[in-house]
């Protein structure tokens, strides 16, 4: 294949042609739809979500932050729940074993963690406590029932702790050796999701296997009891009853976190903590701005997602945003503010470009500098247009410099790689007129209307898939982007991917572009994840491919 | 000897610390028994892989303004430590004291042309000599096959024993790990903490041989049940080949307690704690150096050990962005400097001097391969020193700055192998692609197809077989 750019969004039809003449695809996310896409039977938990279930599993108030030395993972796409990152390493199966290890002991060392692992009443035959124990632990370790086979088979571990640990009371050292094995099972480190029978290639999950996909969806761990529950009298297989169980999960502070993990890493805001600025360009930077900004947009998430009950063209345009003192000296702001957050309202006259994530300072200032418009232009194309761009070639001379600062940065980026030059089919088409319109923001994100004295432009023409639009500063882009099918279909998209935590492909199409739809329709983000839920492929898995 | 003959056995390593005392390490592994393939060494040698990121400050004749050669010595041939020294403007002349071991090799280039994102690529098939299967050439594209230092590892360690996988970055979850892969698409992410690789090390180690015996019994009781657990999901018909594969790995990761009857020789008070001081702060981008020596130390202790036949050190993330510091000054992002410009892309203001910084940064790389040549060398054999066993390779994804490009890649190696690799030597291997390196190092270190013969086959089956001569004593 060659690289030139096709614009293509989406999923790139094979049989397309290379080249800016090349058809596109009248939605965002384009491709074959078909057959549900293929997907694993063994997802293994992300470090993160290991760290809750663990904590969730020995009911202990925090996290046991063990996970740090853990063989990290390789990023496979922006969520880190990507199932193709997710794999048992040799030297990762060595850092469960020592996890679990280390925390079997601890646990039983603790007389108040000890007796919370415990059934209420427990039976004084020996063989006969240790299935107990097993039972009811096992449950909450492998998110279902043990089978009699099993609960003979960790009863007999149990049994082994007397021998084992012959300085613990046999309880206790029992206990210490199930913890041992659970943490170390299969079907503890994956989310295992074999089904309960197959139509095809169409598996479907068991109520416990859809309780696990909903738990750490949302909360990033494992079901609580109450799902479990639900589970175990068989009401959680139908779409309504998957959303009555999604409806409450959300409205924990579980759910709260959601919107921050998928937003963070959709948006990238990692970036904010290495921001550093020059404070003799920018003097109202200062250390810690980042994290700052970072929570600026967290709290602004959860204002117009949870409270307002927003939709994505909200969170593309609403004109407020939550500062403290600093930051809002760097907007410009006008009234009392201090070391805490509270909202703040752009005004029009005062702020009259602000609107929606992408004008926040985060995302502004981690794509600053001469080639701002460069990385905000393929920062957007990615990952809100879901556009399809080649990466850059690897052999190009840099931009000529401006020592005299006649030009301003626009200029130099036009006259590199705008129209009629050999980056024209890439940068003039989709990068560069979506990050011009962000040219009225400097590198710490100020406002600015003039650049080295001369005025800024920050029109453009984009050609979206109704047609060509052209807009003048980012207020009019955000609010074209926010009317536009393809930016509600490529969000939804993320959705879908996090939600599956796979890659997108087959009948997952489908899905997207029906919530696509409704989001442009102004479905609110929380009813879009309580839609997706109860879509049929939530409840199902491809088991096609042995 | 003959280039491919057996090598005699390993008995004994003796640490020489800074005050002279000199520490027994009884020979730990019989290693003979791990040779799957006969005919290979009894006792076979190691592989370090130091990565660099971001080419060298070789010469660019055709580029504008032309840039003068700033990294290979002048003439092929002999290295000694007087004709390094001499030639300091050149990055290499660092190593000018390890001149009798070094081996540097010019006229090897990458295996597989690049585009797109060439530092993926670049370092994608570094090790592995595999294209990658992407249509597209991003910064996700994986290498179709495994690395060799997996492969030496599955050969020649424990069983089930992965290569020491190291890298002293800071991670940016772009193009983070990018050296050691399982396999086709499996890439194994890299350990950034000095402090857990060392304690998995010690761990094996530090037990009394009672309480060693008490903890393999019960974990051979837990591992039994994970085993029948494994064994029963695997043995189901309607899994797809992806998740076999992935219980696979699984299953085969799951090991035993190795009871060791040696200990390893400590590392010194100091640098122990080093590597405790830095244990949280070990992915701060401001300490990479730091780190990467902690890495070092780390290794040789395994090497010394024989915790593993095959190790890697990738210094900066894939497309290194360290703002190194030389001479008391802080550069711009490395990878500014390596295209020259103050931008990760092609657009941006020149960097003053870029060529010089880059050449600095060559220099601390050439340092931190230094630091790995000196404590190999501290342990001794009958025979010579550690670092005569194996060989350290110093390599780079790319071969010099703006254009990115992998034609004559720099290979600076150091190590004999036991005396099947030619040292004290500047040669040209001819424009060959880098696989038949590859090879050589395989074939140096022990390994031997199934008839016996060197490996000449590593790497992706379209590229053309063979060794690198001039490499070879």
């Amino acid at each position: 294949m060659l690289f030139g750019c096709n614009g293509m969004i989406g999923d790139a039809d094979p049989n397309g042609e290379v080249g800016t003449s090349a058809p596109r695809c009248g939605r965002s996310v384009c491709g074959a739809t078909g057959e549900l896409a293929a997907g694993s039977a063994f997802p293994r938990l992300t470090h993160a979500q290991w760290e809750n279930s663990v904590r969730d599993l020995l009911r202990l108030a925090a996290t046991p932050n063990l996970s740090g030395s853990f063989e990290p993972d390789t990023r496979l796409s922006f969520f880190d729940n990507n199932v193709r990152a997710l794999r048992v390493s040799s030297d990762l199966w060595g850092n469960y074993q020592a996890a679990a290890e280390t925390l079997a002991e601890a646990a039983t060392a603790d007389a108040t963690v000890l007796a919370g692992l415990l059934p209420s009443e427990l039976p004084s035959d020996t063989v006969e406590r240790g299935r107990a124990i097993a039972r009811d632990l096992g449950r909450r370790a492998y998110r279902r029932p043990l089978s009699n086979e099993e609960l003979d088979a960790h009863g007999a571990v149990f049994e082994q702790g007397a021998t084992y640990f012959p300085d613990m009371d046999p309880l206790d050292g029992g206990v210490r050796m199930l913890l041992e094995a659970f943490l170390q099972s299969p079907h503890f480190v994956y989310r295992v999701e074999l089904g309960n029978g197959q139509n095809g290639d169409i598996v479907q999950l068991g109520d416990f296997e859809i309780a696990s996909r909903l738990s750490y969806m949302i909360w990033n761990t494992m079901p609580d009891d109450e799902l479990l529950d639900a589970a175990q009298r068989d009401e959680l297989n139908t779409a309504e009853q998957i959303a009555v169980q999604a409806a409450r999960l959300l409205d924990d502070p579980r759910g709260e976190a959601m919107l921050e993990r998928f937003h963070a890493q959709l948006f990238n805001w990692d970036l904010y903590g290495d921001l550093s600025k020059d404070p003799l360009e920018f003097p109202l930077s200062y250390g810690g701005a980042g994290d700052d900004m970072y929570e600026e947009a967290r709290f602004f998430v959860e204002r117009v997602v949870l409270e307002e009950d927003g939709n994505l063209a909200e969170l593309l345009t609403a004109p407020y945003t939550f500062v403290n003192a600093d930051l809002a000296a760097i907007y410009g702001l006008e009234g009392a503010f201090d070391d805490t957050f509270s909202r703040a309202s752009f005004s029009s006259a005062q702020q009259p470009e602000r609107g929606g994530l992408l004008t926040q300072l985060g995302f502004l200032a981690s794509h600053g500098g001469l080639t701002a418009s460069v990385r905000r232009g393929v920062f957007i194309n990615h990952r809100v247009l879901c556009t399809e761009l080649p990466p850059p070639p690897d052999a190009l001379p840099p931009i000529p410099a401006d020592n005299g600062m006649t030009m301003t940065s626009r200029e130099r980026i036009e006259m590199h790689t705008g129209p009629g030059t050999c980056g024209a089919s890439c940068h003039g088409t989709f990068i560069n007129p979506v990050g011009f319109a962000f040219e009225g923001f400097d590198g710490l994100g100020q406002y600015r209307t003039e650049e080295f004295g001369m005025p800024v432009d920050a029109s453009a023409t984009f050609e979206f898939s109704d047609g060509p639009v052209s807009f003048d500063g980012a207020k009019q882009f955000n609010d074209t982007i926010a009317a536009r099918i393809e930016t509600h279909d490529c969000y939804t998209k993320h959705w879908v991917e996090y939600a599956f935590g796979r890659d997108t492909a087959g009948s997952d199409l489908d899905l997207i572009q029906d919530l696509g739809d409704a989001s442009l329709d102004g479905l609110s983000v929380k009813a879009l994840i309580l839609r997706l839920v109860q879509s049929e492929e939530f409840r199902v898995r491809n088991g096609g491919g042995s | 000897m003959s280039a491919f003959g057996r090598r005699p056995f390993r008995r004994r390593l003796f640490l020489t610390g800074a005050a002279g005392v000199t520490v027994g390490l009884p020979f730990l592994e019989t290693f003979a028994t791990k040779m799957a393939r006969a005919a290979s060494p009894d006792d076979p040698g190691f592989v370090v892989f130091m990565r660099q990121g971001n080419g060298c400050s070789q010469a660019m004749s055709f580029s504008n303004p032309a840039e003068p050669e700033m990294f290979w010595p002048r003439n092929l041939g002999a290295l000694t430590a007087a004709s390094m020294a001499a030639e300091s403007d050149r990055a290499t002349s660092e190593l000018s004291t390890h001149a009798d071991k070094l081996l540097m090799v010019r006229g090897v280039r990458g295996a597989f042309s690049i585009s797109g994102c060439g530092h993926a690529r670049g370092a994608l098939q570094a090790l592995t000599a595999q294209p990658t299967g992407d249509s597209e050439a991003t910064n996700n594209s994986l290498a179709l096959g495994e690395s060799l230092d997996n492969r030496i590892a599955r050969e020649l360690n424990p069983a089930g024993r992965g290569p020491l996988t190291l890298a002293a970055m800071r991670p940016y979850n772009f193009l983070d790990s990018v050296l050691s892969y399982r396999g086709p698409n499996d890439r194994r992410g890299a350990q950034t903490n000095p402090k857990v690789a060392f304690d998995d090390i010690m761990g094996l180690v530090n037990l009394d041989e009672s309480s060693a015996q008490s903890i393999a019994a019960r974990r051979q009781s837990v591992n039994d049940l994970v085993r029948d657990q494994m064994q029963t999901l695997l043995t189901r018909s309607d899994l797809s080949s992806e998740d076999r594969n992935r219980l696979d790995l699984h299953f085969s990761a799951i090991r035993d307690l190795e009871i060791r009857l040696a200990e390893c020789s400590p590392l010194d008070a100091p640098t122990v704690s080093a590597i405790n001081a830095i244990d949280g702060d070990h992915q701060n981008g401001d300490r990479v150096v730091e780190v990467a020596e902690l890495h070092i130390d780390v290794v040789a202790l395994a090497l010394s050990c024989g915790y593993t036949h095959a190790a890697t050190l990738q210094i900066g993330n894939g497309n290194d962005g360290t703002r190194y510091r030389w001479q008391g000054e802080e550069f711009p992002s490395y990878h500014w400097i390596s295209h020259r410009i103050f931008a990760d892309g092609s657009d941006g203001d020149p960097i003053p001097d870029a060529q010089a910084k880059h050449n600095a940064v060559d220099r601390i790389h050439a340092r931190l391969f230094g630091r790995l040549l000196d404590r190999l060398s501290a342990y001794t054999t009958e025979t010579g020193t550690l670092l005569d066993k194996g060989v350290c390779a110093w390599i780079n994804d790319l071969s010099n700055g703006p254009p990115h490009s992998i034609n004559n890649l720099p290979y600076v190696l150091a190590g004999s192998a036991d005396g099947f690799l030619r040292t004290g030597a500047y040669v040209d291997a001819g424009d060959v692609p880098h696989n038949k390196l590859l090879n050589t190092l395989a074939t140096a270190v022990g390994l031997r197809k199934a008839n016996g013969d060197p490996v000449d086959d590593f790497g992706h089956a379209s590229l053309e077989g063979g060794l690198v001569d001039p490499m070879m004593s």
